[in-house]
């Protein structure tokens, strides 16, 4: 049987075509997963010379209690210095239940620590670190880091703590909060609350019939 | 009967094609009808407007200015929309700490009032599933727990556009209505959308709405700083997604959702950028992202504490 002069440029034709369907569905289907696999050869040119502060709002101010000195029924703001100057520290007592007078009220929920495991005995304006140094209350943060190391550690590199503003610092400032903002210093676990904005949306009306998905 | 025809002057014939051709003709404008109502609500601009990425800028200053009009008549408000373009040198990531969330759907509040969502169907593009300590089966994941809040047998995950580098819903859309910016963000033009919902069907996060009705917002409510592909007030029928707040962030100002986090377990930036705090999560956190097997390559990440 003689060969048609065709077949071979007919086999050629169709092996082309083969080939060039597959390379175009194979375009289509996956040459995004390599696009996205490879390596992102992409010039970083943000400016870095300009950099917008990171204000971190809330700390402490020196505090002051609401006492009854004149013993007239008004009471007034006083510094802690006022009454703890002219009094000796109690080191036995550790909680706010022993106490007879002053800080009575207070709820202490901060694991086995003591009021004089922060409070400085020496000047009650100021805070005590674990090494007998004072801190004000303004670097309250310094005194939370020695014990919630991974926490400071995260704090300190943007992965905890609410924050407002420029994720972009070269081009706007950044607000943070300290840590006393959602920590009770004296019971500092974060409250439970009461979640906002009920949802109303076809996932929700699917679970209250009964199929989740 | 030729004589009969012609006596009477119209044939039996003419009076027939008359009658279909008064029918057909009202059918064809019952038919039509709705075209021309659909016409009032659509100008001529509208209907010929060119692909987001076909339009040169003065093009699309115009189209600007009329959204901008439209917004003005039709909600009362005067609104300003942006086009920012990505910038160059950053890819955005997003990361969550699933060790602090506490479950409030702050997030998704502020979700729904940045981006101009409709007030009565209470949208958000962000969903917090609350599941059992110890399992991880998103798909019987609680949406509409209720306090308080967080249970201390459960966790809480907030589920937005993972913004995928693969992303399975631009490759269902007929039209190519949505796209993979050069910054990450998955877009969609919503006047070019034409509403077939295959996206929505496509990706495996549920992450994309659909606006059902027009959307409903109080005027002083509308929140006037826009942008085009992002929380300008969609049209009717079209898709729409979390945009990682594009008209902030391209700005370099964080995205609402982490504004609104109290408890900072949101973590946003610039992948490319090795001194950013995403990078710094990503390189010393144990992080996972959803669905990994599909292959979609989300930019968002999520993890635990130690």
């Amino acid at each position: 049987m003689k060969a048609s002069p065709l077949i071979a440029p007919a086999t050629i034709v169709a092996v082309a075509i083969v080939f060039a369907s597959g390379w175009w569905i194979y375009q289509r289907s996956f040459a995004s997963f390599q696009e996205a696999s490879a390596p992102a050869n992409i010039e970083v040119t943000l400016d870095k010379s300009i950099r917008h502060e990171v204000t971190i709002q809330g700390t402490p101010a020196t505090p002051t209690v609401l006492a009854d000195l004149s013993k007239s029924g008004r009471q007034t703001e006083v510094a802690c210095t006022t009454c703890h100057t002219t009094r000796s520290p109690q080191t036995d007592q550790k909680l706010p239940e022993d106490l007879d007078e002053f800080h009575q009220g207070l709820k202490k929920q901060h694991g086995s620590l003591s009021c004089l495991s922060c409070h400085n005995a020496d000047n009650y304006d100021t805070l005590r670190l674990a090494d007998g140094s004072a801190v004000s209350f303004e670097n309250t943060m310094q005194l939370c880091a020695q014990c919630h190391g991974p926490q400071f550690r995260d704090y300190t590199n943007g992965s905890h703590g609410g924050m407002n503003g420029y994720w972009d610092l070269s081009r706007g400032p950044r607000t943070r909060n300290a840590c006393n903002v959602c920590h009770d210093p004296h019971a500092p676990a974060y409250p439970q609350l009461i979640p906002v904005f009920p949802p109303k949306d076809i996932e929700l009306i699917k679970q209250k019939q009964g199929h989740p998905h | 009967m030729t004589e009969e025809n012609k006596s009477s002057g119209i044939s039996r014939r003419t009076v027939v094609k008359g009658i279909g051709a008064t029918l057909g003709a009202a059918a064809f404008a019952k038919a039509i009808a709705p075209l021309a109502s659909w016409a009032a609500d659509q100008s001529i601009d509208e209907f010929l407007q060119k692909h987001y990425t076909e339009l040169k800028p003065e093009q699309m200053q115009k189209v600007i200015k009329r959204l901008e009009e439209d917004a003005k008549k039709d909600y009362g408000a005067d609104v300003q929309i942006t086009d920012t373009k990505a910038q160059l040198g950053v890819k955005f990531g997003y990361a969550l700490n699933l060790s602090i969330c506490v479950g409030c759907r702050k997030c998704a509040q502020a979700c729904h009032y940045e981006n101009n969502h409709d007030r009565a169907s209470g949208n958000s593009y962000i969903r917090v599933l609350e599941m059992k300590k110890g399992s991880l089966d998103i798909e019987h994941g609680k949406v509409d727990y209720k306090g308080p809040v967080p249970k201390s047998d459960s966790f809480y995950m907030p589920v937005q556009c993972q913004q995928c580098d693969n992303p399975p819903c631009v490759d269902v859309c007929p039209v190519e209505a949505t796209w993979k910016e050069k910054d990450g963000i998955v877009a969609v033009d919503y006047n070019w959308c034409i509403g077939c919902r295959y996206c929505e069907a496509a990706c495996p996060y549920h992450a994309r709405r659909f606006n059902w009705t027009k959307p409903e917002i109080p005027k002083e409510e509308i929140n006037p700083v826009q942008g085009y592909l992002s929380n300008r007030i969609r049209p009717q029928g079209v898709m729409e997604k979390c945009t990682f707040c594009m008209h902030k962030t391209r700005e370099g100002k964080l995205p609402a959702c982490l504004e609104a986090c109290p408890t900072g377990s949101r973590v946003f930036g610039n992948l490319l950028d090795p001194e950013s705090e995403i990078r710094w999560v990503l390189e010393n956190k144990r992080v996972f992202v959803l669905k990994e097997e599909l292959g979609t390559k989300p930019s968002f990440y999520y993890f635990f504490d130690e």
